[in-house]
């Protein structure tokens, strides 16, 4: 069971969270939506362990941390001055595992990083993530910039990945998660709320209702 | 005249003087002449190392971005010819005076056939590090340090020929330094927090990674300099060789939130000739503590 809960998060003396709670009790895959601005990546961040923050995060027993959670950025920082193949072995080493044979997405090996677009950088971190099996998943945006053929080969594995894991993606397109998740969380004035599959009609009224 | 040179001067250092500065630019031409003004005053104890400036040309050629455009005018190759003649012109005066008219030609033909030969293409060079610490390959691509070997094993020939252990030691002590490079770059905090082994473990990883890569860079080095040269000090400067980055990870992660105290560690490490490795103890205590607090952001509750 993933369990977030985040009394506090501010900015300086800004309140970006505050008494939020995300429970999610069995495998499956979840969207995350809200405006910019309203948090979804300090949320992420913060249930890591990147951010300070009050409350806490707990996966079962364990804290949420990056050895049992797979975080994706919205733009993934990689190093300019790999190849993808050494990029890829790298992130094995730090996972302790041999690098794979096989990736989602075929991409030239021998290049280095510098030479790709914002699509093919992507990818390169995406290989490199999902090397390993995580317990949970935390994609910010992960569609943003794949070419349509990208979306579709990442979705397909998300969906197949969601029979043993819990991932939440962060998203502004709604229909992509009105189509595949099992529920959504809204992010509206620090908090969050809950939608599943059934309730998806009454999302866009909540979330275009101007009443706090 | 004028405004070629102040053309030139503006599009070449264009990162580094702002355009219509003056002042900057007659500083960069100033500085062109002391240095010709210095080679001439001491040209007989400089020898043959005064054509090293001729290298800037041709350095200058293999890096230049503009090619394509120019190559839109039929004489290109011709305005590259006049170009490098006026940045190497004070020193191509030098050579006059001094009347060494065989470097001189020799030095306008250099310039020639490099103008005519298509650019080095540096490929992506496959180094073969261990990818625990990527930075390995990352500064030695960024910095392009391979191209220091070839310099240090031809001083290092010229310490075996001339007898003079001094340059082997001086070889060796700037392997050292090049090899702390790598640990000077920080890894990303969530690569510190990927890793599921401990900090204790995480830093034993690291230090095998800096002895692996080390050794690649090292041991054919010293088999060359052993094998004309066995003495009990350069022996023990290619333990420093391995000990000098090993001590420059610990600082690393001690200092890992204040590069400049690391560098500066280093710094008095080499100048006090190793005295603050008596620290070594405390710094290590504070470098677990650290990627400890890295590996796990505290609750402020």
């Amino acid at each position: 069971m993933l369990k977030i809960e985040i009394k506090s998060k501010t900015y300086s003396n800004d309140i970006v969270l505050k008494n939020l709670e995300l429970e999610i009790t069995e495998p499956g895959l979840y969207g995350l939506i809200g405006k910019n601005g309203q948090g979804k990546t300090t949320l992420f961040k913060c249930a890591l362990g990147l951010e300070k923050y009050e409350g806490k995060s707990y996966l079962g027993k364990e804290k949420v941390s990056l050895i049992n959670t797979a975080f994706c950025p919205a733009e993934p920082i990689l190093y300019d001055e790999l190849t993808t193949e050494e990029f890829n072995k790298f992130y094995a080493k730090l996972f302790m595992l041999e690098p794979s044979k096989d990736y989602l997405f075929d991409l030239p090996k021998d290049k280095l990083i510098k030479q790709f677009s914002t699509g093919m950088k992507k990818k390169t971190y995406l290989n490199a993530l999902f090397q390993k099996d995580f317990l949970v998943y935390f994609l910010d945006e992960p569609f943003n910039g794949l070419d349509i053929e990208a979306n579709y080969i990442l979705l397909n594995y998300l969906k197949e990945k969601s029979k043993t894991s819990i991932i939440i993606i962060s998203s502004h397109i709604i229909d992509v998660l009105y189509k595949n998740c099992k529920g959504i969380y809204m992010l509206k004035n620090n908090k969050t709320t809950y939608f599943n599959h059934l309730e998806f009609d009454q999302l866009e009224i909540a979330f275009f209702n101007n009443q706090s | 005249m004028y405004y070629i040179i102040s053309s030139l001067i503006t599009i070449r250092f264009r990162k580094h003087i702002s355009r219509n500065d003056k002042t900057a630019s007659a500083l960069v031409v100033l500085l062109f002449l002391a240095v010709a003004l210095i080679c001439y005053s001491k040209f007989n104890e400089i020898g043959l190392y005064f054509y090293l400036l001729f290298l800037d040309p041709i350095l200058y050629q293999q890096k230049r971005n503009d090619l394509e455009l120019l190559k839109i005018r039929k004489n290109y190759k011709w305005i590259l010819f006049v170009e490098y003649i006026i940045y190497t012109f004070p020193y191509l005066i030098v050579l006059i005076i001094k009347q060494k008219y065989y470097g001189l030609i020799l030095v306008l033909m250099v310039n020639f056939i490099v103008i005519h030969i298509p650019k080095l293409q540096m490929k992506n060079i496959k180094y073969p590090f261990d990818l625990f610490n990527p930075h390995w390959h990352i500064t030695f691509r960024n910095y392009k340090i391979i191209l220091w070997f070839p310099l240090l094993l031809v001083l290092s020939f010229m310490g075996i020929k001339h007898q003079n252990p001094n340059i082997q030691n001086f070889v060796l002590l700037i392997i050292a330094i090049i090899i702390c490079i790598p640990s000077f770059e920080r890894e990303r905090i969530e690569e510190i927090k990927y890793h599921s082994n401990n900090s204790k473990n995480y830093l034993k990883s690291q230090f095998i990674n800096s002895l692996i890569n080390t050794s690649f860079i090292i041991v054919p080095i010293a088999v060359f300099i052993l094998f004309n040269t066995f003495n009990l000090l350069i022996s023990s400067l290619i333990l420093v060789v391995y000990v000098l980055p090993l001590v420059n990870i610990i600082s690393k992660y001690a200092f890992f939130h204040h590069p400049i105290k690391q560098q500066l560690f280093l710094v008095f490490m080499i100048v006090s000739l190793g005295i603050p490795i008596l620290s070594l103890p405390f710094l290590l205590n504070k470098a677990l503590k650290n990627l400890n607090e890295i590996k796990n952001v505290e609750n402020r509750n």
